[in-house]
């Protein structure tokens, strides 16, 4: 009973500002109710069946899924080469654990922060595109976030950038947990580099490799800082992700009850890839 | 965390391999690290030098004009302050309400524990955006737009979750029986708690702290929706609203961002061992 006692607090708080929140919001799609308008009449399913024939949303979903999936392959290729740099003796090991310190700081850098960092190498008249149209690779200097080509692209490598270290230590500290005796064993057995990476190091640093997968997914996937902040959405929608399009509609046209109907669209969405991130978790348990 | 382990270096990449690895891993530093000192460096430029055609790498006439117009605004000095306000407030109530679900998960038999556990896992991983819709709603009808206290609710939400796992596991692996003797001294529990296992669990606390502090800092799009901009808005908003501009000042913005950042960035060269340690304590079995 007294265990009750402690975990009391910290979970009906986390129940009262989750579940509370989440029936209001499908109160609400079922509804009609923007700012401003008076009454809120029930209006049963008429908002998702709005969704279906929305293009704007599909289209934002389609962008969702390209930083969820280009963000999570890129950062967790990213993470696997440095945690393995990190984790051979090339180098004495002070050098590698300050090489360690120096690449983790993009970690405590805010989403505002990174997108000015890049917002400034990016410009028009920024270094990037100085230098390649210097280098000839460039004719014309670029503007990549306002650019129907590079706007999404331009997001993808700052989300990469932010999240990579939290990767790469995941990863280096599976890497370490690997027993080196296991390693000894295989080198008398005459395995080469490869092998010992390949039937030693990958099956025991594959659960939290896939769970960071998912996890890093996830977080593309329902990203929206960036978008906000650098190019909301635009040049035409081109890196509008459906976070920001919920934002849009709700905050900026002010209509919440259809903006409540994106994000339960939004959360069953998640909630498959939640039930798959459990299941993985469960059979490997990387976090004990 | 040392870096002690790791496998040998195998003799075939011996030793033009090692000369390679250097090149790859300085090159690969540089890359990364470049935006944080281009930024730093920006703060001392003007916004003429920060794009001129090659850009100088450091400032040519170093000016302190940005940080003149910073410190001289109240507004920005205010939301600078309240970012600490908010990120000390939530890291006191998080560890709290943290650590005293982390002990009674990790010392009592609770029915339904796992399942708790694992809801709580999901939770954290869904995108706040899911549920900004109703927090605006419920904080403007119960007055706690653009509060302290509204922001606090907030980010806590996102911040718990993952807190009470980081502490439980490490308590998991604190041994029951140094507080069962303080208990049986005729300790109560909670006594137990606070002068037995609480002393125990520091690196545990500091490695939370840190995650709540640097994630309630950090925090942008509650940050952003729940507060009119003014007065109780903390520096990512100011960062943020920055680029809404007609003109943009980089070379302010540059120096708030390096207000902003230095200190912290300061602070996690000593602490970064600690939350590096906490968030992977399950993953090193």
């Amino acid at each position: 009973m007294a265990g009750y006692l402690f975990v009391a607090p910290a979970i009906l708080f986390l129940a009262a500002i989750t579940v509370y929140p989440i029936l209001n919001s499908l109160w609400m799609s079922l509804t009609s109710y923007r700012i401003g308008r008076p009454i809120n009449p029930f209006v049963g399913l008429s908002n998702y069946a709005q969704l279906l024939g929305d293009e704007r949303l599909w289209n934002s979903l389609k962008n969702s899924f390209f930083l969820g999936l280009f963000g999570c392959a890129v950062t967790i290729v990213l993470g696997v080469v440095l945690a393995l740099l990190l984790n051979s003796n090339w180098a004495p090991l002070r050098v590698r654990e300050f090489m360690r310190g120096v690449f983790i700081m993009p970690w405590i850098v805010s989403t505002t922060l990174a997108a000015l960092m890049w917002g400034l190498m990016l410009h028009r008249e920024g270094i990037i595109n100085s230098y390649l149209t210097r280098l000839g690779l460039l004719r014309d200097p670029i503007p990549f976030t306002g650019s129907m080509t590079f706007a999404l692209p331009a997001i993808i490598v700052i989300f990469v950038w932010k999240v990579y270290p939290f990767a790469m230590v995941m990863i280096l500290s599976a890497l370490k947990s690997v027993p080196t005796e296991l390693y000894d064993a295989a080198k008398v057995d005459g395995a080469s580099s490869w092998h010992q990476m390949r039937y030693i190091a990958l099956p025991l640093v594959m659960p939290v490799l896939l769970t960071i997968t998912i996890l890093l997914f996830i977080w593309g996937f329902g990203h929206y800082d960036l978008v906000r902040v650098l190019t909301g959405g635009g040049p035409i929608e081109r890196s509008e992700v459906v976070s920001y399009y919920l934002y849009n509609v709700a905050f900026l046209q002010t209509n919440f009850s259809y903006g409540a109907a994106i994000s339960m669209l939004v959360f069953g969405i998640l909630i498959l890839f939640g039930i798959l991130y459990v299941r993985v978790y469960a059979r490997s348990k990387p976090w004990g | 965390m040392g870096i002690k382990s790791g496998g040998k270096i195998p003799r075939s990449i011996r030793p033009l391999g090692v000369v390679l690895l250097w090149v790859v891993a300085i090159a690969l530093l540089v890359v990364m690290v470049f935006p944080i000192l281009w930024m730093l460096l920006a703060a001392f430029k003007t916004d003429n030098e920060l794009f001129l055609n090659p850009p100088p790498f450091f400032p040519r006439k170093p000016t302190l004009e940005a940080f003149q117009y910073l410190f001289t605004s109240a507004r920005y000095m205010r939301m600078m302050l309240n970012s600490y306000v908010l990120a000390i407030m939530v890291t006191g109530v998080g560890l709290v309400l943290a650590s005293l679900a982390a002990y009674g998960f990790s010392r009592f038999d609770i029915p339904g524990k796992g399942s708790i556990l694992l809801v709580t896992l999901v939770l954290q991983m869904f995108p706040g955006v899911s549920l900004i819709i109703p927090y605006y709603n419920i904080m403007r009808s119960i007055g706690l737009y653009d509060t302290y206290a509204g922001l606090l609710v907030a980010d806590a939400s996102f911040v718990l979750p993952f807190s009470i796992w980081m502490l439980k596991s490490y308590l998991d692996t604190i041994p029951i029986d140094l507080e069962e003797a303080a208990m049986v001294d005729g300790a109560s529990r909670l006594v137990a708690l606070v002068r037995v296992v609480v002393p125990l669990t520091a690196p545990g606390m500091i490695a939370t702290g840190t995650y709540v502090f640097l994630s309630t800092w950090n925090e942008y799009m509650f940050a952003s929706i729940l507060t009119r901009g003014g007065d109780f808005a903390p520096i990512t908003v100011g960062i943020g609203e920055f680029f809404g501009l007609f003109t943009v000042r980089w070379s302010q913005m540059s120096a708030l961002s390096a207000l902003a950042s230095v200190p912290l960035m300061l602070a996690f060269v000593f602490l970064q061992r600690y939350l590096v340690e906490g968030m992977t304590a399950g993953a090193v079995k």
